[in-house]
């Protein structure tokens, strides 16, 4: 049996958080939280998630900082990090990818598949 | 902040030289001497304000101020005369130059001409930057609750917390279906916006019109089946794949179909999606059997906020903002919309919009080409 793929999901509003946990968990990943950049660089530091679910306004350190200071780190620089974020206007996707994130789904999530379909696209 | 970019255009060297004089301790200073020039230089250098000499061989200056104008209308102008000739002084200020200035000129009255222009300009920037941050964080409060309502609300209609009644499944669904709608009329509200404060650019991407279109019908099977609409797809090809904006291109769709939906009490839906190779454009059609638009009212249609019937009885709610947020996006992407209708028989929707061909097609497109030519 292959080992659970851990996805860490990083987001400040804890709702959101929750609904993300429940559909991950439900899809059989193993799942971690953080609500900041900060928390998601430590987590993801310590754990090494296979994908990053990554919001990117959030207090302390934001979704954009974090992922590019992720991708200055030797375990983190080819890291999937999915932007999911309520930032949908084209100026935050086009800020999302050049931060270095690969791949943006805008909130509200109005089909799961959406999610479950990215991370198996990242996985591979 | 960093030094403005400043362009002087005139054809006499002596004018040229003084003003570069005068402004070089201040700005960065480019020249031209002839119109043409003046352009090639502003495609290639971020400049922030031209001087303009109106009297040149070659392309006249109010011709260069009309096409620096047209192509970014933020870049400050000042006019300078020769001769006394006001008439092109008043065409140039009624172009949008800030001011002009008759030679020969006065070392002082320059450079605070040259300074106010700067700043009106800065405080222009600054305003459309602030209106874009407040758009921005707009867009961002309202998805975050509506994000969560939606995404509790999936969890329990796809049972994954228990069962539900019939009931509650019913009124889950409605719940659901409202903030979908709701969502659908905020994404259309700050995207008229951003059109209309120029905020909006190309974000090009080879996609699936197929599974565009399709996912755009899936999202409403379930008010198909509720209204008894019978919805078809034809399409020649399983997959057809372009290059364009996919968000732009299906929001478009997206606002058309919707209209379809809405205005077809029950009946027939046809969806046809068709690849133009030579003409360049995909055609998107969408024929319904529903009310109609009688004639006169089509260019209406297109109006903000304007629908057949505006009177707080009407039959159909929303705003009325689909049908001009799918014609003024179909004009940024370049692309027609065209529609015809016949009250109480139905409307025909033909959207054609361009594409550039996907990579890999248009390397099999090249080496088709290439051995029909040997």
């Amino acid at each position: 049996m292959t080992a659970k793929k851990k996805i860490l999901v990083v987001d400040d509003n804890e709702d959101n958080r929750e609904i993300l946990v429940f559909r991950l968990q439900q899809l059989g990943f193993e799942v971690l939280v953080a609500s900041n950049g900060k928390e998601a660089i430590e987590t993801a530091s310590q754990a090494k998630p296979d994908v990053i679910l990554m919001d990117l306004r959030m207090p302390v350190m934001d979704g954009w900082e974090a992922t590019r200071a992720l991708r200055q780190t030797e375990w983190g620089k080819d890291l999937p990090v999915v932007a999911v974020t309520a930032h949908a206007m084209e100026e935050d996707r086009r800020k999302a990818l050049n931060a270095g994130c690969n791949e943006f789904i805008p909130k509200p999530v109005m089909d799961y598949a959406i999610i479950r379909e990215t991370i198996q696209r990242l996985l591979r | 902040m960093d030094k403005a970019n400043i362009l002087i255009v005139d054809d006499e060297m002596g004018p040229r030289e003084s003003l570069k004089v005068i402004l070089k301790p201040y700005f960065n200073v480019y020249t031209a001497e002839r119109g043409g020039q003046a352009i090639e230089i502003l495609n290639q250098i971020p400049i922030d304000l031209v001087t303009l000499d109106m009297k040149m061989p070659g392309l006249p200056g109010i011709k260069v101020l009309e096409k620096i104008k047209q192509r970014d209308p933020d870049i400050e102008a000042i006019i300078i005369t020769g001769y006394g000739s006001m008439d092109t002084a008043i065409e140039g200020l009624r172009l949008g130059a800030f001011d002009y200035i008759a030679k020969p000129f006065d070392v002082n009255h320059i450079l605070s001409l040259v300074r106010r222009a700067l700043e009106r300009r800065n405080a222009r920037l600054k305003l459309r930057q602030l209106k874009t941050e407040f758009l921005a964080n707009v867009s961002h409060e309202l998805r975050t609750p509506l994000s969560v309502v939606i995404g509790f609300v999936s969890i329990l209609l796809d049972r994954l917390v228990g069962k539900l009644s019939d009931q509650q499944q019913q009124i889950l669904e409605k719940v659901y279906k409202n903030s979908a709608e709701l969502l659908e009329l905020i994404d259309n509200v700050l995207c008229l916006t951003s059109l209309n404060s120029g905020d909006l650019s190309m974000a090009e991407k080879e996609f699936d019109v197929g599974a565009m279109v399709k996912g755009s019908v899936d999202r409403y099977r379930k008010c198909l089946e509720e209204k008894g609409i019978d919805l078809s797809i034809q399409s020649p090809a399983a997959e057809v794949r372009i290059v364009s904006d996919p968000g732009k291109v299906s929001r478009v769709f997206q606002n058309l179909l919707h209209n379809a939906i809405k205005f077809t009490p029950g009946g027939q839906i046809t969806v046809k999606v068709h690849r133009s190779i030579n003409r360049g454009v995909v055609d998107l059609e969408i024929i319904d059997t529903g009310i109609g638009i009688p004639r006169d009212q089509i260019e209406v249609m297109f109006q903000p906020f304007q629908q057949l019937d505006g009177s707080l009885r009407r039959e159909f709610s929303g705003l009325g903002l689909g049908l001009t947020v799918a014609r003024r996006l179909t004009d940024f992407l370049g692309g027609t919309l065209d529609i015809r209708s016949q009250a109480n028989i139905g409307t025909h929707v033909l959207l054609s919009v361009p594409y550039k061909m996907a990579a890999r097609e248009n390397d099999a497109f090249d080496q088709r080409h290439q051995i029909t030519v040997s």
